[in-house]
């Protein structure tokens, strides 16, 4: 049996072996004492380093002194101010002043309660402990709020996963435990941020809702029951194109089930923005039209009249022109049961 | 998206973050990253390019901070325990903050101790280089890098743990 080999180990540890080496270390690690007590200490090796070079990325800028002016960089450097600490929730004096004010109307109207309720006299301390309760639930939720509102402060740049840490996580049990106390210090707690967005989430759900809405109205208020063609005012004005398109990009799923209904004729070439992000809604005729969209969402290639389109146009070749089409009257639809309409 | 934006998105993040450990100046580790993606701009092709963004880096750092490098980290130790040491009557949170400016200053030291050639390897392989890139970036042999790395490894946790215990000794001598 050879002697471990701790570069082939680390290799090992890396991913960085072939197939049949892999296996032949894992082997080895499996059946022998030695190699098994040498991947430990190699994993743990592993893992520390990994959370010492970790310690060095809540780094400031400016520390370093650059060339002449080396002594005054570092000077000042040196005697920087440190960095003014967060206040905590009971350092805030508005917290504490909205906690008690809480308190008192949450006491008043526990008391009150009482004097008019003689049934629930029994409850009356537990009124007030819930009455407490919730003072210091709502002045926690003020703070949260507040913390929300409140810019995020300056954190270290997330670490990228590598592949030494993906190897070692799921299975460093034996020194990776000893080397935990010598390396980084617990974390400190996390911005509140879960609040933040929540609100962020339901707000962009709201809003999606609501364009979802507004084409949902669109649409039907332009279905003609004739089934001809549809009114002037409906899905092909700018207003109507940017809630389409934007109402696509919040849902993107429903993407392939946007109908841009009517009939559109092809008039002539148009021309062609450079834009980044494209969206494809189905034409009636089968075909595809392109909306393309700026780095912002917004559409870029509008109706320029009421009855007009600029776009790309994608056809099933795949292949893509700009174009400006027109719309038109569609052919009567067939009456049912009848013949087709020529 | 071009080819200069496309490099920039895919490898400045980890850029800075590699220049910055290596560096410990977040400013520094952002001009060394910008000058290496200005030169990307001037070639036409670049076969592996994470191997060559890491390798121009590590040059640009290497021809600059040889004259000094020793000054430098000297001054940057003087500073973070300043610091750390004008850090007075902390409450949890500086505590906190103080535990972790200890640990950088710590870290820094530890990683001081380092060969060059253990240091880079050690922080390429951080940021996810395989060991191709980092015998391309470091110009060795691929078949020597699980070595240097298994021996940085060691190194740096054996010279982290030895100041831990030469703080914990200082201090419980000091009170």
């Amino acid at each position: 049996m050879p002697r471990p080999d701790e570069g082939l180990i680390h290799a090992w540890l890396d991913g960085e072996l072939s197939p049949d080496e892999a296996a032949r270390v894992e082997q080895l690690v499996r059946d022998d004492a030695e190699w098994s007590a040498a991947a430990a200490e190699a994993r743990g090796l592993v893992a520390a380093s990994s959370r010492i070079l970790g310690a060095l990325d809540d780094v400031p800028g400016d520390v370093m002194p650059r060339g002449s002016r080396a002594a005054g960089s570092a000077a000042r450097a040196a005697t920087r101010e440190p960095a003014k600490p967060r206040l905590r929730f009971a350092a805030r004096p508005w917290v504490r002043a909205a906690a008690g004010v809480v308190l008192v109307v949450g006491t008043t109207v526990a008391v009150r309660s009482v004097q008019q309720e003689p049934v629930a006299k029994a409850d009356t301390g537990m009124s007030g402990g819930i009455a407490a309760t919730a003072a210091a639930a709502a002045a926690e939720r003020q703070e949260s709020d507040a913390d929300a509102d409140a810019p995020a402060p300056p954190t270290a740049p997330p670490t990228a996963p590598s592949t030494a840490r993906r190897a070692v996580t799921p299975a460093a049990p034996d020194l990776a435990g000893e080397a935990a106390p010598m390396s980084v210090p617990a974390p400190a707690p996390a911005p509140p941020v879960v609040p933040m967005v929540a609100r962020a989430a339901e707000q962009a759900n709201q809003e999606a809702e609501d364009r979802a809405r507004t084409l949902s109205e669109i649409r039907s208020e332009r279905t003609a029951p004739s089934g001809r063609a549809m009114p002037e005012r409906a899905l092909d004005s700018p207003h109507s194109i940017s809630a389409l398109a934007a109402s696509a990009m919040l849902a993107p799923q429903a993407l392939a089930t946007r109908t841009l209904e009517g009939c559109w004729q092809r008039e002539s070439a148009g021309t062609q923005d450079t834009l980044l992000t494209a969206l494809m809604i189905e034409r009636a005729n089968a075909d595809s039209l392109e909306l393309r969209l700026d780095t912002q969402g917004r559409v870029a290639t509008v109706l320029r009249t009421a009855d007009t389109l600029r776009g790309t146009d994608r056809q099933r070749t795949g292949a893509t022109a700009p174009f400006v089409a027109v719309r038109v009257e569609c052919p009567p639809a067939a009456p049912p049961g009848g013949e087709p309409a020529p | 998206m071009d080819v200069a934006e496309r490099l920039f998105r895919t490898y400045h993040a980890t850029l800075v973050r590699y220049l910055t450990r290596r560096l410990g100046d977040r400013d520094w580790a952002e001009e060394v990253a910008q000058e290496t993606f200005v030169r990307a701009l001037r070639l036409e092709r670049i076969v592996n390019e994470r191997a060559w963004v890491f390798a121009v880096a590590h040059n640009l750092v290497r021809d600059g901070a040889r004259r000094d490098a020793r000054n430098r980290r000297h001054l940057e130790l003087l500073a973070a325990e300043s610091r750390v040491e004008q850090e007075s009557a902390p409450d949890d949170e500086a505590d906190v903050a103080e535990v972790r400016a200890k640990e950088r200053a710590l870290a820094r030291r530890a990683l001081d101790a380092l060969s060059e050639r253990d240091r880079q390897a050690l922080l390429l392989k951080e940021e996810g280089l395989d060991y191709g890139e980092i015998a391309d970036v470091l110009q060795i042999e691929k078949s020597s890098v699980g070595t240097t790395l298994s021996r940085a490894r060691k190194r740096l946790a054996e010279s982290y743990e030895a100041l831990v215990s030469e703080r914990r000794g200082g201090s419980h001598a000091a009170s």
